[in-house]
């Protein structure tokens, strides 16, 4: 049996044990905890979206839960209002309380981000302690009714089971539907790498606002149960304790699949039930399973499903892609009009650190279709000027234009989208996902995808076909062929290619290169060089940083020495290579008297 | 208003070190401990056992309940820290928590729910200065035990070969060990350390406020906050970040007594209860986070996960 | 080949995950010897390094260090018996100043940790100027001569260097590796991996050559660089 198969069985294996499970475990008892896993489940798919999609550990999710669970309560008890109405209103003060969070804490770093959306948490459950008339207090409110759908009761037991799990089936759909297509592989590289994810025109603050709030939904939906199973909003639900539940649940089942969601609820909520006879030391039993749990599998259970049964590279995508090959190259931007006015125009620039000024009064031109490199010796300012252009800085003085707009100061993903395309002089390519993924995402914008088009692609995401199609024609070009193998384990010169095609899936006017050379042999070297010289026939128009002066020789048409900060000199190569500046720069003062035996420039064949 | 103060120094000063202790095992480790609280809450427990054992003041026992405090926080580092070092970093947060709550169970089985008190110090006197001002021994105590154990600490990693080594461990693992250094080693006893001071804190803390079982969680949220606020992993900043939160915790309640004749005017009770102090520490810690995204002392070492 | 094996690695596999860096690799350090190890990234040239340090474990094979098997052998035991290394992309503590750098990295008492790092000095005059900076604030070449320092701190007789040469300018590169004669000179045996071909083969004694993880070929450096299969596999050769 091969692998795909025994995934196959597993997921059906899956999903008979959890339909055969309510039959088996039929007590009433036994009944209520499995309709309290839904109810937790639920809240978990929601959490997933902001903690496992987009990596930010959030601490905010109980507080969605139990808002929801309050909001439900407070609607049912004081004013009377049925099931759909409650619903709905749960999930809409969750969102609004998250809509206000994401205001002053989304911009946060992890760990700041984390304490924020906790003490957010304290303060909603202080005032929920406080407010006696509204919430009832410490002792929470209860008397929540059954839920009732058009005057018709829910009763307990199977049909309030069969409600729950009816959630946990859309909301799973919804969340699988969602992340599976271009949108999903755009949020897997914001949990990756948010400087690679913006360099791509991805605006990362918007995918995870609108992964904070998809959350919240989540939340107040499990909460609205939870207050009709309990028949109590306590606030107990909106404590640290709940949170920290929620993300065990979210760790030990697994942190991105729908599954880890379900599983990991099921787990914990009948943990407690199987050693409770255990009397007074059930806790600790239970804490210590959890850790071993945490040792055997710390990617989640169902995590560990992909470890013992990995994925097959590019499983079920060969007759798609077959189908979606493009007949003909994409058309660059614009590609190979002759003209004499500068693509990208850099004037005054200053960049302080400190009191160090990293770039100062730096000014050039870029002509369509030329290749320009900018030299120099190490922390003369190369990466600085790199970073002003794309907007990672934001420069202190002067002023870059694109084609006659001004980029000055804008932000990243603005500039990519503007037409500036970037590669890293460290990689910044996310490892575990596949070459053609990692190309295929720089299309997120040009295609698009957004979480409401995600949710109908149907059977496959039209969008993510276009994109693969996309980079598979630029994979080929630059003569990648191993497209389904994690980008992890390729050869290092292979993953410098990949990252250059990733650039070019922007359909960039201008791609800036940061050492594309440093590691890679000779003989790579030219074969880079000269597909770097197609893309520039072809019109794009390429800024390189290099030390490496004898990959430069034959490849870049204009120089630009920096030194200190400063432009030293800058002209044809020959012209470079023969100004003393230069050699003093890079070769000590005093060399540029005897630059003729200098081995550097010997090698460099000036 | 002195003991006001010094109450909120003597607060502030334990809690410097529960936070301490918290950013000694963030800089080794990179992950956040949330045991510690617990840790906090044990060291009281500790406290209370050796004195029922050995009657005597506070700074007799106070090596006492280092040693055991310390190892405890072994234990915890070999449970919740070692067998997980090399998975991802929330494993160890949850791994912690689940520490934690063992902790809280253990002192629950051992002990029970209600809450002890540890001895003082030196003692409970009222120390008169005259003109009618007086202060309390315990404060100034507790003071000057916090000022020591950080001081000690701060010589530790500034001034000696082996604590720069803890600083190298903490900064680069994998090269520290190929400098000879023994990492594993290294580690533990940072988890020792940081277990000493906040068992020690849990002592100072537990002579005035008294500790229960389930403290920890109010410990850890009180560190975290320092922590958070001093810029995540500056000594320095986290000290300032402590009595911060002290200061927000003596001073709210207390308004309507300095201010008199405020009650009059508005509802002092609600409005400056503990409850409300919280809420206005975390909305304050919410509009600095607003305006210095990096935290109050900014980031002391770039690019921490 | 002079003198005694210090080092011998014999069929060493390493693997990451289910990609194999390196497929039975075996090789000699002598006493008193430069060893290049070349080859383009990727080729397995850090992975070595790392092995032999103890930062990767071996799938397969030995090593050994004047005679005795390292491989149950702690990093920090390594260390401790003469293995000094100078990682890929130099890795000083950034927290720690120049001087604090190489004191965390002597095993000896204070007197002669002091004296030890006067000779990194006298060796590298630069980080003196520097000594009370911290190591983030350096240079890249001066990075690069802390690192090579705080590894000479532990008076190793076998010396790592993986890629002195990464990042630096070519004026950098010549200062920093016409220090490596002087070393040799005072006992200490090195393994250089250098991608930087032309470099290494001016400086070792003896050179493998790493492909793909395995050892393509070896001999004496000076063979190595006029060997034209050599150059036309790495050198680009035209």
């Amino acid at each position: 049996m091969s692998v795909s198969h025994a995934r196959t069985a597993v997921g059906i294996l899956f999903v008979l044990a959890l339909a055969a499970w309510p039959l088996v475990f039929s007590s009433p008892f036994d009944l209520r905890i499995f309709t309290l896993a839904g109810v937790f489940a639920v809240m978990v798919i929601g959490y997933q979206f902001i903690f496992g999609h987009v990596g930010a550990l959030a601490l905010s999710q109980a507080t969605f839960f139990g808002l929801g669970a309050y909001a439900t309560a407070i609607c049912a008890v004081h004013l009377g209002f049925g099931f759909p109405a409650t619903l709905t209103l749960s999930v809409l003060v969750a969102v609004s309380v998250a809509l206000f969070i994401a205001i002053p804490v989304l911009r946060l770093g992890s760990h700041y981000f984390a304490l924020a959306t906790l003490g957010i948490s304290q303060i909603v459950t202080l005032v929920a302690l406080e407010w006696v008339s509204l919430t009832g207090g410490g002792n929470g409110l209860s008397g929540v009714p059954l839920p009732s759908i058009a005057g018709l009761v829910i009763p307990r037991g199977w049909p309030l089971m069969l409600l729950v799990w009816s959630f946990v089936a859309a909301g799973g759909f919804v969340a699988w539907q969602m992340m599976r297509g271009l949108y999903g592989k755009a949020c897997h590289v914001v949990r990756d790498d948010e400087v690679a994810a913006r360099s791509l025109g991805i605006d990362i603050h918007r995918i995870r606002l609108t992964m904070l709030l998809l959350s919240a939904a989540y939340g107040g939906v499990a909460g609205a149960l939870f207050a009709h199973v309990n028949r109590i909003a306590s606030p107990e639900a909106l404590e640290f304790k709940t949170m920290v539940l929620c993300l065990t649940m979210a760790v030990v089942g697994g942190r991105t699949k729908v599954a880890g969601a379900i599983v990991g609820a099921l787990l914990i909520v009948h943990l407690p039930e199987w050693f409770r006879f255990l009397d007074r030391s059930y806790v600790m039993v239970n804490a210590i399973i959890l850790i071993g749990l945490l040792i055997v599998a710390p990617e989640g259970l169902v995590g560990l499903l992909d470890r013992v049964l990995p994925r097959a590279p590019g499983e079920g995508m060969g007759k798609t892609l077959a189908r979606h090959r493009p007949a003909m190259s994409p058309p660059a931007r614009g590609a190979l009009l002759p003209s004499t006015t500068p693509i990208l125009e850099v004037r005054n620039l200053v960049k302080r650190f400190g009191g160090v000024k990293a770039i100062d009064d730096v000014s050039f031109d870029l002509h369509r279709g030329t290749i320009t490199a900018v030299i120099g010796p190490n922390g003369s300012g190369k990466t600085t000027l790199v970073n002003c252009i794309t907007g990672v800085e934001v420069p202190d003085v002067g002023a870059i234009t694109l084609g006659g707009s001004a980029i000055t100061g804008g932000r990243p993903h603005d500039i990519a989208r503007a037409g500036i395309a970037r590669t890293f002089q460290n990689l910044r390519l996310v490892d575990d996902m596949s070459v053609l993924d990692n190309v295929a995402v720089a299309r997120f914008e040009a295609e698009g995808a957004g979480p409401l088009n995600a949710l109908k692609i149907g059977r496959e995401d039209p969008r993510l076909l276009r994109a693969y199609a996309y980079a598979l024609h630029l994979l080929h070009r630059l003569g990648v062929e191993e497209v389904h193998r994690l980008c992890g384990s390729l050869p290092y010169g292979v993953k410098r290619r990949v990252e250059i095609a990733r650039a070019l899936a922007l359909d960039p006017q201008v791609l800036l290169l940061d050492e594309p050379a440093a590691g890679l042999n000779e003989s790579e070297q030219n074969d880079l060089a000269a597909r770097l010289q197609d893309l520039a026939a072809n019109g794009v128009t390429l800024l390189i940083i290099e030390h490496n002066m004898p990959f430069l020789r034959t490849l870049a048409t204009y120089m630009i020495c920096l030194d200190q900060g400063r432009v030293i000199a800058e002209g044809r190569p020959r012209e470079i290579y023969e100004n003393p500046l230069v050699l003093d720069a890079y070769l000590g003062r005093g060399a540029g008297a005897s630059s003729a035996s200098s081995p550097v420039f010997a090698e460099a064949g000036v | 208003m002195l003991q006001l103060s010094l109450n909120t120094v003597s607060l502030g000063s334990a809690y410097a070190l529960v936070a301490l202790g918290l950013v000694l095992v963030l800089n080794a480790t990179n992950a956040v401990n949330f045991a510690h609280g617990a840790l906090v809450m044990v060291g009281s427990y500790l406290a209370f056992a050796i004195a029922a054992v050995v009657p005597a003041k506070g700074i007799v026992i106070l090596p006492l309940v280092l040693l055991s405090a310390a190892a405890f926080g072994l234990v915890l580092a070999l449970i919740a820290y070692f067998p997980l070092r090399t998975k991802p970093v929330v494993a160890v947060f949850i791994a912690t928590i689940s520490a934690g709550t063992i902790f809280e169970n253990l002192v629950l089985l051992t002990f029970g729910p209600e809450p002890r008190s540890t001895p003082p110090i030196l003692g409970n006197r009222m120390l008169d200065l005259g003109n009618g001002v007086a202060i309390g021994e315990q404060s100034v105590a507790v003071i000057c035990a916090a000022f020591v154990l950080i001081g000690g600490q701060y010589l530790l990693f500034a001034h000696t070969r082996f604590g720069r080594r803890l600083r190298a461990v903490a900064q680069d693992p994998d090269m520290a060990a190929a400098c000879g250094i023994n990492i594993k080693v290294m580690i533990a006893f940072t988890f020792m350390l940081a277990a000493a001071l906040a068992g020690a804190a849990g002592m100072f803390l537990s002579a005035t406020y008294y500790t229960s079982p389930t403290d920890g969680a109010n410990y850890m949220m009180k560190a975290y906050l320092a922590v958070t606020i001093g810029g995540w992993g500056s000594i320095p900043g986290t000290v300032i970040g402590a009595f911060l939160v002290a200061l927000f915790e003596v001073l709210i309640p207390a308004i309507p007594a300095l201010i008199p004749g405020l009650d009059a005017v508005l509802p002092t009770a609600t409005l400056f209860s503990m409850t409300s102090s919280t809420i206005a520490l975390f909305l304050t810690f919410l509009a600095v986070l607003l305006l210095r995204p990096q935290g109050l002392f900014g980031e002391a070492i770039k690019k921490r996960a | 080949m002079s003198g005694p094996s210090l080092l011998e690695i014999s069929g060493a596999t390493v693997a990451y995950g289910q990609v194999t860096a390196l497929q039975g690799v075996s090789l000699t350090v002598g006493t008193g010897e430069v060893v290049a190890l070349v080859g383009s990234n990727g080729a397995g040239k850090t992975t070595l390094m790392k092995a032999v340090v103890g930062l990767l474990s071996l799938a397969g094979g030995d090593l050994r260090l004047k005679g005795e098997s390292l491989a149950r052998v702690a990093t920090h035991q390594r260390a401790r018996r003469g293995v000094g290394y100078s990682p890929e992309g130099r890795r000083v503590f950034p927290g720690l100043s120049v001087r604090e750098n190489l004191e965390v990295a002597s095993l000896d008492g204070a007197r002669q940790t002091a004296d030890l790092i006067q000779r990194v000095y006298s060796i590298f005059p630069a980080l003196l100027q520097k000594e009370r900076a911290l190591g983030w604030t350096l240079s890249g070449g001066q990075q690069q001569m802390l690192a090579i320092g705080r590894a000479l701190m532990l008076r190793p007789t076998l010396l790592l260097l993986d890629e002195p040469s990464l990042g630096l300018s070519p004026k950098l590169t010549d200062e920093v590796l016409q220090h490596i004669p002087k070393l040799v000179a005072d006992g200490t045996a090195v393994l250089i991996a250098e991608q930087n071909m032309l470099k290494a083969l001016e400086i070792a004694d003896r050179a493998y050559v790493l492909r793909n993880g395995r050892i393509v070929q070896e001999g004496p450096a000076a063979a190595l660089k006029a060997d034209p299969s050599v150059r036309d596999a790495f050198l680009g050769g035209r």
